[in-house]
């Protein structure tokens, strides 16, 4: 009995692991695994010429690298930035209520082999800057991530309404 | 006792591992401020359709403030989506009438009314853009308690660095309820419902 439960836990254990290694099976969105960085699920949402537009991915590394830059052709040029979140009792219209909103440009971002990175609101995310096009529910926008090992990955984002 | 070692670690190894997950995960704050209500600071701004918008003639109308930029990408975006999608799921059509989803740039540089209509459209007809000049702006931001900053400055363009927070003004020009950005829609629909009338 106690080896049961024993088994069962190491097989959760690995289960999730396995989850998490990125080891389940590719989503309904089109992944770009050329080299050793799979690219899955890039959506960006719509947004106005001349703006900026977003885009989020999941980045699933199965070697060691670090993503050096990004681009697209609907875009004057594209960059890695961080959202981060600032607490100040003294701001704010009532006292510990002053949450400020930040980012920060994330000129290298490391991968480490097994990693995988998820950009999502209020973290790691693209900006797409100087939108040549605005960009619309529906439309697939074509980019292109640069690695320091892997070289450049293309990839395809799907601009879903918000 | 081998045994139960190796049950201990499974568990281990499966809490540390949801954990890490969970880092990378979107953040869920949920982290609502009922506030001793007391009257909202008053102001007077331009509404993205060139008309004045002025908070105390609101009396009767639930207004959900936040405050942004048109260039943002991430934060203000899902947060107005989110707004959005609350006022549009969890009000009934009699509280819809009277609730006001309100985006306030703090970047009037770069935010021209018609920038900033533009803007608030992508989110539906359902959201307002404000907008002041930067006089009305600071003051508004003093009575307030906001500021923004100007940050990673370029020829090319700035980031910008603004208050976060959702601020609920009940219908009786009280403000009473205080969402981080990142809260559910659950949360904050929930509170619209209970403040609109």
């Amino acid at each position: 009995m106690k080896r049961a439960i024993v088994f069962a836990g190491l097989a959760a254990a690995l289960a999730v692991l396995s989850r998490s290694a990125g080891a389940k099976p590719a989503n309904t969105m089109p992944a770009s695994t050329i080299a050793g960085v799979a690219i899955r699920d890039a959506i960006s949402h719509p947004a106005l010429r001349g703006g900026t537009g977003v885009l989020y991915a999941t980045f699933v590394a199965r070697d060691a690298d670090v993503l050096i830059g990004v681009s697209s052709p609907l875009a004057a040029r594209g960059e890695v930035h961080e959202s981060t979140r600032e607490s100040r009792a003294d701001r704010g219209a009532m006292p510990g209520m002053g949450t400020t909103a930040r980012m920060e440009p994330v000129a290298r971002l490391p991968l480490s082999a097994g990693a995988v990175v998820r950009f999502a609101p209020g973290g790691y995310h693209v900006m797409l800057l100087d939108l040549r096009r605005p960009l619309v529910a529906g439309m697939r926008i074509p980019v292109v991530f640069r690695f320091a090992r892997a070289g450049a990955i293309a990839t395809t984002a799907v601009v879903k309404a918000f | 006792m081998l045994h139960r070692a190796f049950a201990w670690v499974s568990c281990l190894v499966v809490l540390l591992t949801l954990f890490g997950c969970a880092k990378h995960a979107r953040p869920v704050v949920d982290g609502v401020a009922r506030l001793e209500p007391k009257p909202a600071p008053d102001f007077t701004l331009t509404r993205d359709d060139g008309t004045p918008y002025h908070l105390a003639e609101k009396r009767g109308r639930e207004v959900v403030l936040f405050f942004g930029y048109t260039h943002c990408p991430d934060v203000c975006p899902t947060t107005l989506a989110n707004l959005e999608t609350a006022y549009r799921t969890k009000l009934t059509p009699r509280q819809k009438a009277n609730v006001d989803i309100v985006f306030v740039t703090v970047d009037p540089a770069r935010d021209t009314l018609a920038q900033l209509a533009k803007f608030v459209h992508l989110f539906g007809p359902n959201v307002i853009g404000l907008r002041g000049n930067d006089v009305q702006l600071a003051a508004v931001e003093k009575s307030w308690h906001l500021w923004h900053q100007r940050t990673h400055v370029t020829k090319r363009g700035y980031d910008m660095a603004h208050g976060s927070t959702v601020y609920i003004v009940a219908p009786n020009g009280d403000l009473v309820a205080a969402h981080d950005w990142a809260d559910t829609t659950e949360t904050i629909g929930a509170d619209l419902a209970a403040f609109a009338s």
